[in-house]
Order: C-alpha cells, then sequence, then structure tokens
C-alpha cells in the first residue's frame, strides 16, 4: 500500500510518519510531486501552520489533488489540512480547496481557552454511527487548533466535539473524503483504533495493529 | 474542558536529571523509557526540557526527541536553548509537536512570531519563570538566575499578542520544594490571557494539582513526583476525577 502525504513545507511531518509506519506498517511519501500525489491508495492533508501557508502549498498542485480527488482516491486530512477543503478562512491567507462549502471561523466561546489544546471525547453522529467510524464514538482525542470548519451541509459531519458551547466538527466524511479537526497521529490508542477505522471505509487492504 | 496533567522530564547531556533550582544534579533514568512509562500511566503530553549548558548537549537532545517520538504517540514539548527560527526548525524536524521559548523570548520578542508564523501559534509555547518581588511577579531569565524587571502579567499578554499559544508557568520560588504551585501567580496569568497555562513548580501531591487547576491552570506539570513514583500519572487523574475535575482516564 502506498502513502502520500502533502510537503507542508515545515519538516515537522515526523509523527505523521511514523503513524503510518507504526499503523500500517508502511513508509508514507511527503511529496509535491503530482505524479505521487495522484498515483497513491491514500492521500494525507496534514496539519499544523497556518491557513496561509498551507494555501500557498496547495496553489502549486491544486489540479493533481483535484483530479485525485474527481477519481475517488482516498483521502484523509487532517487538522488545518481539514480546514484547507474549504474555500476560505477567517484566519486569512489564500484560497484553500473548495471542495466543500461552509466558512473557518475562530473559536468564539466564553469560558474556554482559545486555542483549544488537549484530548477531548468525540461523539461520532448520524449515518456515521453506523460506519467503521462507529468503533472511535466516546474515545478521546488530542486537537491543538483556534479556528474550526463551519459546514453548510451538516450532514457531511460525522462527529462533534463540545467545547465550550460549540460543537465543533471533529469528523468530516462524505464518499472519498474523511477529515478530522483532531490529530491521530499524537492520540495514542485512539488514533491506532482510528486508523482500522479508516482501513475498513476506504477499504486499505491493511489490519493495522491496535 | 478536560485538564491535562504532564510529566516533565529535564535533560543534561541525553539523561533525565533531578536537581532543586538547577543544583545537585542527579540522573533519574533514561529519557526514552520515562516517556513510553509515562505514556502508559495516561499522560496527556510530555515535555522535554534541555538544561545542557554545552553546544554538544543539545545535539544530543535532537537525538532524545527522535528516538522518543520514534516510541511515543502523545504530544512532546521541548524547550531549552532555542535562540532562533533554525533552532526551532531542528526540533521540529526531530519530531517535537510543540516548543517552549523563555530566555530567548525575552531578549528577542519577534521569535515568538517567527516560529508560530511557521509552525501555528497552538505549537509556540511561551515559557515564562516567575519570581514574587513583593510588589509583582517578575520574569527571570537563564534558568531563574537573570532578572529582567519584566511583569509576568505584562509579558504573558505581550507574549500572546506576538503569538503565544500557551504559557507554561513557572514560580521560581516554588520550584523543587514541593510545597504545592503558586495559586496566586496562576490566577493572576489565567486571568490575563485567553491561551492555556500549564502550571508548574512546586507539585508534591495530587492536591496541590487540584488547587492549581481551581486557581486557574490547564494544565499541571510536575517532575520530581513521577520520576520517583510517589505518584503515578495515573494516580493524579484518578484523584482529579474523584474531585469532579474532567480528565482522560
Amino acid at each position: 500500500m502506498r502513502v502520500a502525504i502533502l510537503d507542508n513545507g515545515a519538516g515537522n511531518l515526523y509523527n505523521l510518519v511514523r503513524y503510518f509506519e507504526r499503523v500500517y506498517g508502511v513508509s508514507p511519501k511527503i511529496t509535491m510531486e503530482p505524479r505521487e500525489l495522484i498515483d497513491t491508495d491514500l492521500l494525507v492533508l496534514p496539519g499544523v501552520g497556518n491557513f496561509a501557508v498551507l494555501s500557498s502549498i496547495i496553489d502549486r498542485v491544486r489540479d493533481p489533488i483535484y483530479r485525485y480527488i474527481e477519481s475517488g482516491g482516498p483521502l484523509l486530512a487532517i487538522c488545518l489540512g481539514m480546514q484547507a477543503l474549504f474555500t476560505e478562512s477567517e484566519e486569512g491567507g489564500g484560497r484553500g480547496l473548495g471542495v466543500f462549502d461552509g466558512r473557518v471561523v475562530r473559536i468564539r466561546s466564553s469560558g474556554v481557552r482559545v486555542p483549544h489544546i488537549g484530548w477531548d471525547p468525540v461523539e461520532i453522529v448520524g449515518g456515521a454511527s453506523s460506519s467503521a467510524l462507529g468503533m472511535i464514538d466516546g474515545r478521546y482525542f488530542y486537537y491543538a487548533h483556534s479556528y474550526y470548519v463551519v459546514p453548510s451541509n451538516r450532514s457531511i459531519v460525522a462527529g462533534v466535539t463540545r467545547y465550550g458551547d460549540i460543537d465543533i466538527p471533529a469528523v468530516i466524511y462524505r464518499d472519498n473524503i474523511v477529515a478530522t479537526q483532531f490529530h491521530p497521529e499524537r492520540s495514542g490508542v485512539s488514533g491506532r483504533i482510528f486508523a482500522r477505522a479508516i482501513a475498513e471505509i476506504f477499504d486499505l487492504g491493511v489490519a493495522p495493529h491496535v | 474542558m478536560v485538564v491535562r496533567v504532564i510529566p516533565c522530564l529535564d535533560v543534561d547531556e541525553g539523561k533525565v536529571v533531578k536537581g532543586r533550582k538547577f543544583r545537585d544534579l542527579a540522573v533519574v533514568g533514561d529519557p526514552v523509557e520515562l516517556a513510553v512509562r509515562y505514556e502508559a500511566e495516561g499522560a496527556d503530553e510530555i515535555v522535554f526540557l534541555d538544561i545542557s549548558a554545552s553546544w554538544k548537549g543539545r545535539e544530543i537532545l535532537r537525538d532524545v526527541v527522535r528516538s522518543v517520538a520514534r516510541e511515543i504517540s502523545i504530544p512532546i514539548t521541548v524547550g531549552g536553548g532555542i535562540r532562533s527560527l533554525a533552532d526551532a526548525d531542528h526540533i521540529f524536524r526531530s519530531g517535537a509537536d510543540k516548543v517552549s521559548i523563555n530566555t530567548h523570548a525575552v531578549k528577542n520578542p519577534g521569535l515568538i512570531t517567527d516560529i508560530s508564523r511557521k509552525y501555528g501559534s497552538q505549537s509556540t509555547v511561551v515559557a515564562i519563570d516567575a519570581k514574587n518581588s513583593g510588589d509583582f511577579y517578575e520574569v527571570m531569565i537563564y534558568g531563574g538566575r537573570e532578572p529582567t524587571g519584566l511583569n509576568a502579567v505584562e509579558w504573558a499578554r505581550r507574549a500572546v499578542d506576538l503569538g503565544a499559544g500557551e504559557i507554561l508557568l513557572t514560580s521560581i520560588d516554588a520550584d523543587g520544594t514541593r510545597a504545592g504551585y503558586d495559586l496566586k501567580l496562576i490566577g493572576i496569568i489565567a486571568g490575563s490571557v485567553e491561551v492555556p497555562i500549564i502550571a508548574s513548580g512546586g507539585a508534591g501531591s495530587p492536591e496541590d494539582m487540584y488547587r492549581a487547576i481551581a486557581a486557574g491552570a490547564d494544565a499541571v506539570l510536575a517532575a520530581s513526583i513521577f520520576h520517583y513514583r510517589r505518584y503515578t500519572v495515573y494516580d493524579v487523574k484518578r484523584y482529579l476525577y474523584s474531585r469532579g475535575v474532567a480528565v482522560r482516564l
């Protein structure tokens, strides 16, 4: 199995690489090569950084990413990567992929800290409960973010986490795309269970060790 | 909000050490072994502070971070001796999720902005060592040895404006005493900024940690009580849970 991670240019993807080695026993490619981004069994849009930086990177490989998504290739987007699936962010700076309609807004809630940093339980909602994502329902995942997505179409939200008085979309799932606001690669055992759910959803043909 | 419990490992030349106020350093163990143990006990994150005096010691730290990152799958924060964006780059490349800057943030506040622009404020921790000087809490640098004249409240606000996403707040007076955190300091800083506060310095018992949280801390950090197995991370979390604090058990 091949995993390609979009190179965010910051050089801080070691933990994501290590995650895929651990859960799927494969060494992912960190790449900006259009061919490698398309010719893969799983494409990963990583987080960390800010919207402007990520959107300027996406600008260089926009077409290959669209082609990959349109061909039905499995896409996993993490944290800022999830936000980049939308068109623009309150954080400013550049365009996202615009795969989903909606907004990316700053956390504004009384009595809670921003950034939201730490572990919170995810609640799997709606139709996703009967999917493989049901196996992460109630589990704790690690978050580190100041912005979150507000999709126009709520039916793509597969999981939420409560923060202050906001239900933050923690998981988005539609067709060949799964996106998480949390960091599965930093979420201990929960992250490994998530990898199993993803393997099942995308039919990756690997049986992750939990 | 779910509170975090964070073991801190002071690393000197590749070994975890513990000393009181940077004196009488004793080796307490291997960083990888301790980090693995703490993850198994339920640690929410692990903080590494490099206290090596030498350039070689800092080189070794990168190897330590890499070795730890290979073995654990919870967030790692690394601080100590980070002077420039290039230093931070090296630490991130080794597998750190966040970097913590202290002395060099005071000397060059633009460093906070440089790191947070590239890696995001959620990966940029500013560590503040504060000492009660009677009228106010004064920011100390160089491991608590050098006063700056800066008011910790004002510095915390400025650091957040510049891009800090968390404050790692250590009371120089309480550090190493195991007599409890400086609750007044925690309350003042927690009430002055919007970002999470990690309380540090003085933890002697789970009850001390409960008090720090009640005073406004979002995370509690401790070293020796965990290293010497007075309490496990799990003990602390179970205690906090029994007092009605939300934790990940």
